[in-house]
């Protein structure tokens, strides 16, 4: 999606250093690059810190938004190699996904377990369980609701690799699914 | 079954495009792939109904996230344009820095414009007071009859007392403040003024200047003087 009339306006006017078009631009994704983030590195405090960091390279590297996507494909690309960073840092230091994950599950409260059996928080507590490239994908297609080529330009990789990597999220998402008593008949 | 260049069968291939389908983001040709497809496979419709209830979950994740009161427009404001960031700044210039401010704080726009051109006209006054005062004999010696030269110890300003102030009460402020009128009145009203009676440094200056008009009324006009 090419960036709207508004879009523009808002970057010429970032471009030209006017904290009055940053005020706007913060206002109107803030929130929107936080839960992408916060659903990626699974930290509160380390989504808000990576939050700024995106306005701020936005700020500084303004001039350089071409007008060829979105501006939420353009904050949402920022944000992921942010949190790619942050991942990968992450790693570096010995805490990844499952340590997470056993974490949560180490937090759940008996009332939790019982809610799970209910199908929707199942199927929640299983889309929390893939993997952080494929719980990426999966809120940038349902929840960001971005098409494939934006997609493409937020991961930086051809659109057929966008939609490869959708349909083995989806797959993956089934196969935890089954392990946890739930058969959806696909694939 | 064929299978493409990716590994898919014709069937998976067709499968990869349906959360977008569902999204209603596809271009007119897959979408009619995708919709050939549906008429003429009945398991087909049951993947959307799976489509529509994993995108249900991934929205009430995503929204049940919790925002931290600490995330506000503000805080970001703050963190990617930090008030005392300069090099200006780092020198203590704060009658630039104040200046600089009215046209970068964030502020609807209205008032900001409002305040650039209130600033405009700040500066130009500035300017041509200066220019005046070069260019003006002096026309009134302080009663100790002592030298006003810029070479002169202290630190000076250029001063316009409120017209509701008194002979008395700036008399009396002034004493209270240790300002001393040196020079003036000038034309317009101006007069020059010690604030220190030792050299401060600009920054010392900015500062006294700024506590002055701060903590009386006495002024409308207080500006650094040579």
């Amino acid at each position: 999606m090419n960036a709207t009339v508004d879009d523009q306006w808002v970057m010429s006017r970032l471009a030209a250093r006017d904290p009055g078009a940053l005020r706007t631009l913060v206002a109107r994704h803030q929130v929107r690059v936080f839960r992408f983030l916060a659903r990626l590195v699974r930290n509160e405090a380390v989504a808000e810190e990576l939050t700024n960091e995106v306005f701020l390279e936005a700020w500084r590297n303004a001039s350089g938004f071409a007008g060829r996507s979105s501006l939420t494909t353009w904050l949402l690309a920022i944000a992921h190699n942010r949190a790619v960073s942050a991942l990968r840092k992450r790693r570096e230091e010995g805490w990844d996904d499952e340590q997470a994950n056993r974490l949560a599950d180490d937090a759940d409260d008996p009332e939790v377990s019982a809610q799970k059996t209910e199908k929707a928080v199942v199927l929640r507590r299983c889309l929390d369980r893939l993997s952080a490239e494929h719980r990426e994908i999966v809120d940038l297609v349902y929840y960001q609701e971005l098409s494939v080529a934006e997609v493409s330009e937020v991961l930086g990789i051809p659109e057929a690799t966008v939609k490869t990597r959708m349909f083995y999220a989806r797959k993956k998402l089934s196969d935890i699914l089954k392990g946890a008593g739930i058969d959806r008949g696909w694939p | 079954m064929t299978t493409g260049s990716n590994g898919l069968s014709e069937r998976e291939e067709l499968e990869t495009l349906l959360p977008w389908y569902v999204l209603g983001r596809l271009d007119a040709a897959d979408r009619a792939r995708v919709e050939a497809w549906l008429g003429r496979d009945a398991d087909a419709a049951r993947l959307i109904t799976l489509i529509r209830e994993e995108q249900q979950a991934a929205v009430e994740l995503n929204t049940a996230a919790r925002i931290p009161a600490s995330l506000t427009v503000e805080r970001t404001m703050a963190h990617v344009v930090p008030k005392r960031s300069s090099p200006a700044h780092a020198e203590g210039n704060t009658w630039w820095i104040g200046l600089r401010d009215l046209f970068t704080l964030p502020t609807p726009g209205a008032v900001r414009l409002a305040a650039g051109a209130a600033a405009i006209v700040i500066l130009l006054q500035g300017i041509a007071i200066g220019t005046l005062w070069r260019h003006t004999p002096a026309v009134y010696e302080t009663a100790s009859g002592q030298s006003t030269a810029s070479g002169a110890a202290g630190s000076f300003a250029l001063a316009k007392f409120a017209d509701a102030v008194t002979a008395q009460q700036m008399a009396k402020e002034l004493g209270a403040l240790g300002i001393s009128i040196v020079d003036g009145p000038k034309p317009g009203g101006l007069y020059r003024v010690q604030i220190a009676p030792g050299r401060l440094s600009d920054t010392e200056r900015d500062e006294r200047i700024l506590q002055l008009r701060r903590e009386t009324g006495l002024f409308v006009l207080l500006t650094p003087a040579p």
